[in-house]
């Protein structure tokens, strides 16, 4: 049996069957519109997760009063649980704004998709850098 | 002023100047995973180095822990009038893999999550994994 490298015991274990899906996560427990679980959000207020010819697309809006704010479409990177497994259960994302950037991180958490935010200022505006959690719902 | 969502705004004047780097002095210390059998990381080694994070990561290997080696994280704070530091990523780069770590301080717990992307031949799926830690 082929050895493959490893950083932590979780790397190794029986690699999936890919002879017929190929090589890519299975998307469909993500995919949807997440709504968040507070109306009264400061941070983001909808994702629209969609797949695109196996690849995950995630679609961002910041609440800002009594609308919200677009953050773009943008391409993702799913996960599955584990080494031997496809179904996905987290995703990440980047988005890059001229004075902002963010690293979207987040899992499924029964039915909720939980999504935590990194956030890097890029501008002079005195603000700290800052993380932030937020829930959704389907 | 540029913003993504209601959150990116400062409320209020603080009387004091803002920006600048977060202070990760509160995030400091030596962590345990709370799972002493876990098969993923065992220990995080947070240290400070010229006001910035450096993480050294340690994975569940036989007979001794995988040493990652130490890198530069980044910190983050609760908020953007806030500059203590709550909350980190950092960026391994394994060669035949990546790691990145987001990380946050809740009740007295690091919660880790990890994001983890193959790059050789092995046939893994990429996949991500939530540990807890204490100090």
């Amino acid at each position: 049996m082929k050895s493959h490298p490893f950083t932590r015991a979780n790397d190794l274990g029986v690699a999936v069957d890919r002879s017929s899906n190929g090589t890519t996560v299975d998307l469909s427990p993500l995919v949807g519109t997440w709504n968040s679980t507070n109306k009264a959000t400061r941070g983001i207020i909808k994702i629209i997760l969609s797949d695109h010819e196996g690849i995950l697309m995630v679609q961002s809006f910041g609440a800002w009063e009594s609308s919200s704010i677009d953050w773009g479409t943008i391409h993702g990177q799913a996960f599955a649980g584990n080494v031997g497994t496809l179904a996905s259960v987290g995703f990440k994302a980047f988005y890059n704004f001229s004075f902002l950037q963010t690293h979207v991180a987040a899992y499924l958490n029964k039915r909720i998709l939980v999504v935590d935010t990194y956030n890097t200022f890029k501008d002079d505006s005195e603000r700290f850098n800052y993380f932030l959690r937020d829930h959704f719902y389907q | 002023m540029k913003f993504t969502r209601a959150e990116d705004k400062l409320i209020g004047e603080s009387g004091q100047a803002g920006g600048g780097p977060v202070d990760p002095s509160p995030l400091t210390g030596i962590w345990l995973n709370t799972d002493k059998r876990t098969g993923g990381i065992t220990k995080l080694v947070l240290t400070q180095n010229d006001g910035g994070l450096m993480v050294r990561a340690f994975g569940a290997c036989d007979p001794a822990p995988c040493d990652w080696g130490e890198v530069r994280g980044e910190a983050f704070s609760s908020g953007v009038g806030s500059p203590e530091g709550m909350a980190f990523t950092v960026s391994y780069q394994f060669g035949f893999m990546e790691t990145f770590l987001a990380v946050y301080f809740k009740g007295g717990i690091l919660v880790l999550d990890s994001f983890n992307t193959f790059n050789d031949d092995s046939g893994r799926s990429n996949y991500f994994s939530r540990e807890f830690f204490h100090n």
